[in-house]
């Protein structure tokens, strides 16, 4: 794979949108858990406050998401990582040329 | 609007519950136990805040304030789930005594549940264990089940008052006792009989 092909593949949107699958199903889980076999009223009022306040904190994240330039973000890492060492060192050997 | 009906159905229907059959006594932990874990959370809420305080200058000068913002919100998606995770098992693991049988289940994660039954002719003795001043104070702790035969014993853990329960588990017993002589269930003979 050319290394074009990798710079193009969004990653931090894919890692995101992982989160966020991952999020939901354990939210599903929580849910079924509380109404399949919670018994009494109980479980169900909670299983409703925790739906309502996952949906809640959602939108703020996905909301806090959309405004974030992942582009702007490699910016904040300069200082750290030297992108120049990578291009003087062998991958395969570790000999840097 | 059918299916807002899980929000006033019975109250302590569950499932295999017998048309004959009465909840006497439908147990959870005592509130105490999860009281330490909500503490937990409670700190674990103020911890963003207290780093931005401390922290706050730093991070306001970098400009990365929104991006800080953005992980102290994806840290509280995180700290909901877990606390509802906590509470889902606090609630699931649960006693119910009816007039015919007890129900232990257990909870152990999302995909480890346990569901164990006894019934009320079985019990042979039951024994309370409240140690400890907290315990003695809020009234609560365990009850244990001696069955006949050689079954694991049923242990009702953290209970609110488990002396309480213990009579009335013991008035349920000879209630059944008297009504089932010779351990045959009455109702399910009727039905047989009407079919």
């Amino acid at each position: 794979m050319s290394p074009d092909i990798l710079s193009k593949i969004p990653v931090g949107q894919i890692i995101v949108g992982a989160f966020f699958v991952f999020y939901w199903i354990q939210a599903f889980f929580i849910i079924y858990h509380l109404v399949r076999f919670g018994i009494g009223v109980k479980p169900k009022v909670v299983a409703l406050i925790y739906f309502v306040g996952a949906i809640i904190l959602y939108t703020l994240v996905s909301s806090g998401v959309s405004q974030l330039s992942f582009d702007g973000l490699a910016g904040l890492f300069d200082g750290v990582v030297n992108p120049d060492f990578m291009r003087e060192v062998d991958p395969f050997n570790m000999i840097s040329k | 609007m059918k299916y807002l009906d899980i929000f006033n159905f019975s109250k302590y229907s569950f499932d295999g519950i017998k048309s004959y059959e009465n909840v006497i006594l439908y147990l959870n932990r005592h509130w105490f136990v999860m009281f330490g874990k909500f503490l937990a959370f409670g700190l674990l809420l103020i911890v963003p805040f207290v780093i931005y305080a401390v922290f706050g200058e730093a991070i306001v000068s970098m400009g990365i304030d929104n991006l800080f913002w953005l992980i102290v919100s994806i840290y509280f998606l995180f700290w909901w789930n877990s606390l509802f995770y906590a509470i889902t098992m606090y609630l699931l693991d649960s006693w119910i005594v009816t007039d015919h049988r007890i129900i232990d289940s257990e909870q152990k994660g999302f995909f480890s549940r346990t569901v164990s039954e006894l019934s009320l002719s079985r019990i042979q003795d039951i024994s309370t264990h409240i140690v400890g001043p907290l315990t003695t104070i809020l009234d609560f702790g365990d009850l244990e089940i001696q069955t006949a035969g050689a079954e694991p014993k049923f242990v009702f853990k953290e209970i609110p008052g488990p002396n309480a329960v213990k009579s009335k588990i013991m008035v349920a017993h000879n209630e059944f006792v008297s009504m089932h002589k010779g351990d045959v269930e009455v109702h399910e003979g009727i039905g047989k009989g009407l079919m």
